[in-house]
């Protein structure tokens, strides 16, 4: 231990005299917040703003949501949209009329929405939440129960921009945290320093865990404490739930610590390394709501659940904005996963990679 | 005197090639063994499997009497090995650096103090103690790249080449430094392309080429290998170019 715990001081001094580094993580994430909370402003304060509509429906006798009919008619009430019912209706003259601003078929087993390009986000609420509807009623019908929670309804709940980017972004950057070791690498790298710690008695689980015990020291102090400190004071991002928020960061450092080092002892060449994480990184951002958000995003849900970023993302907004999140369960074990494939991989790596 | 290296019918290959092919050799204590050899020759890969930094393909290896395969980690903190590579962290001071890889060795506490201060004295560098490596000469990183393998109080100490790029000064005073860590009773081996290097400090030397050992002995005794007659004044360089040839040696 006591070994251990020499390399891991000399690594903290090393990360902290790399001065530039931590200062330009931090400062990255806040003007990313910035940058991105400015550019979807628009379009996620609009939403916030769309709470109140009317929406037109005719559901057919032999429609497989018509027992659903008055769950859907209070969710969709409850949340502030008014639903209305219609029969042998035009759809498009209806819209045209003003008399509804978005109005859905309920045919046998699917059902269509009729919008209009000026509401674009009314048209995308109720398709937000009828897919959600569908989801559950399918898990509903598997059990022989029909049950929509009204949980699911609530998740439409936007968040304001700055609030949805200042999260979603104190987790990209935390999953990028590894960084903060490339120089380490580097220099070991360069002077051959390892054989030191081999010809030493520093077997392959110290060398090892005394990367990813600073790496992940370093991302608790700057990402999960200072930046989110920060960052949450200055764009006034609401946590929602204190002990959700800090456990899922913390978690996600765990694992993407663990994920990055991966990266870093598998290739020798650093510019691979790094670019071959942040093009993981990249994608599991692009699917997972890190630059466009995911309640928008026209990417399938079952792409967007291959982006481990997807359940934090989701799951701290969630979070944010309702106090709660269905997502949590799935979001723990999913981190816990990638912890538990990644930190022996990361062992073995530097076991079998013996670099004289 | 008793056996610190042994080394029997040694075999190192690569794809099938032999690097190392059959050495065997023997070291005593409190010897300064040199290992003189073309570029290839074999030699930095015997030396690695003397620290167990590769396994050999085939034969034995035992150090102060242990199998270095079985008794591996009772053997490390006898060994201190400084490469030809500056392993040093440019942002951590000289004696962090020291610590740090003294500590490796299981040395704590009040001990790893003594021990850090005792090698950075050894090496002259107690006044930059609380200086940056990387404000250093090439000099001074020389030092303390040797400083970092002395903390733990090895019995066996192997130089790579400690010489390279260095000022007159700095190697002359790394040579007295190796003389008299020898003198205090510990068995070094040297490699250096530095003929006039290994003629000066070493007690016996060993010329390798192609993974063979093609010459073993007193200096005395390698040049009488060459000499036509006993008045030859003769170098050692020219001992070992008569013995590897003239040949380039484009090692890859």
């Amino acid at each position: 231990m006591n070994k251990l715990f020499v390399i891991i001081k000399n690594y903290l001094k090393l990360i902290f005299r790399n001065k530039v580094m931590i200062i330009v993580v931090p400062v990255a994430t806040v003007l990313v917040v910035a940058a991105l909370a400015n550019a979807f402003h628009t379009l996620l304060d609009s939403a916030e703003e769309v709470t109140d509509f009317k929406m037109g429906y005719e559901m057919s006798d032999s429609s497989r949501y018509a027992i659903l009919e008055n769950i859907l008619v209070d969710s969709f009430n409850k949340e502030g949209v008014t639903a209305q019912s219609y029969k042998d209706s035009n759809p498009e003259e209806l819209i045209q009329n003003g008399e509804v601003d978005v109005f859905v078929n309920f045919d046998k087993d699917s059902y269509h929405i009729y919008g209009d390009d000026k509401k674009e986000m009314q048209t995308r609420i109720v398709q937000y939440v009828l897919f959600n509807v569908d989801k559950n009623m399918e898990i509903g019908l598997m059990s022989s129960k029909v049950d929509v929670k009204t949980s699911t309804i609530e998740s439409i709940k936007f968040s304001e921009a700055e609030n949805y980017y200042g999260i979603i972004e104190i987790v990209y950057f935390l999953s990028l945290c590894v960084v903060f070791l490339s120089f380490i690498f580097q220099t070991e790298r360069q002077s051959h320093i390892g054989i030191r710690f081999r010809v030493g008695n520093a077997g392959s689980f110290i060398r090892y865990m005394s990367k990813y015990i600073s790496c992940l020291i370093i991302a608790i102090l700057v990402q999960v404490i200072l930046v989110s400190v920060i960052v949450m004071n200055f764009f006034e991002v609401s946590m929602g739930n204190a002990l959700v928020f800090y456990g899922i960061l913390a978690l996600t450092a765990i694992a993407f610590t663990a994920y990055g080092l991966v990266f870093f002892l598998l290739f020798k060449n650093m510019a691979v390394s790094i670019g071959l994480l942040f093009m993981t990184l990249w994608f599991a951002g692009f699917v997972g709501g890190t630059f466009e958000t995911y309640m928008y995003s026209v990417v399938p849900e079952t792409i967007k659940r291959l982006s481990p970023l997807y359940y934090v993302n989701r799951t701290l907004v969630e979070t944010s904005v309702n106090g709660s999140s269905s997502m949590l369960g799935s979001c723990i074990g999913v981190l816990l996963g990638m912890t538990a494939v990644c930190i022996p991989l990361g062992i073995l790596i530097t076991s079998c990679k013996k670099e004289v | 005197m008793n056996t610190v290296v042994k080394l029997e019918g040694l075999i190192k290959k690569y794809d099938n090639k032999p690097v190392v092919d059959g050495l065997t050799l023997e070291i005593k204590e409190g010897e300064i063994f040199g290992l003189l050899g073309p570029n290839g020759a074999g030699k930095s890969t015997t030396m690695n499997m003397i620290c167990s930094l590769l396994k050999p393909t085939a034969g034995n290896i035992e150090l102060f009497g242990m199998d270095v395969k079985k008794d591996s980690k009772k053997l490390k903190p006898l060994i201190g090995y400084i490469p030809q590579d500056l392993a040093i962290y440019g942002n951590l001071k000289a004696w962090e650096n020291v610590e740090l890889f003294t500590s490796l060795y299981d040395v704590k506490g009040k001990d790893l103090k003594v021990a850090v201060d005792s090698a950075l004295e050894f090496v002259e560098l107690t006044d930059r103690r609380n200086s940056y490596a990387k404000t250093f000469s090439g000099g001074m990183k020389r030092r303390l790249n040797i400083a970092c393998a002395l903390g733990h109080k090895p019995k066996l100490l192997i130089f790579d080449e400690p010489t390279v790029g260095i000022d007159p000064q700095s190697r002359n005073f790394i040579l007295e430094r190796i003389k008299k860590a020898n003198s205090d009773g510990t068995t070094v081996i040297y490699t250096s392309h530095y003929m006039e290097e290994v003629e000066a400090i070493c007690t016996r030397i060993a010329i390798m080429d192609n993974g063979k050992i093609i010459a073993i002995g007193t200096k005395e005794e390698l040049k009488n290998l060459v000499r036509k007659s006993p008045d030859d004044d003769i170098s050692l360089e020219q001992v070992f170019l008569t013995l590897t040839g003239k040949t380039l040696r484009d090692y890859v």
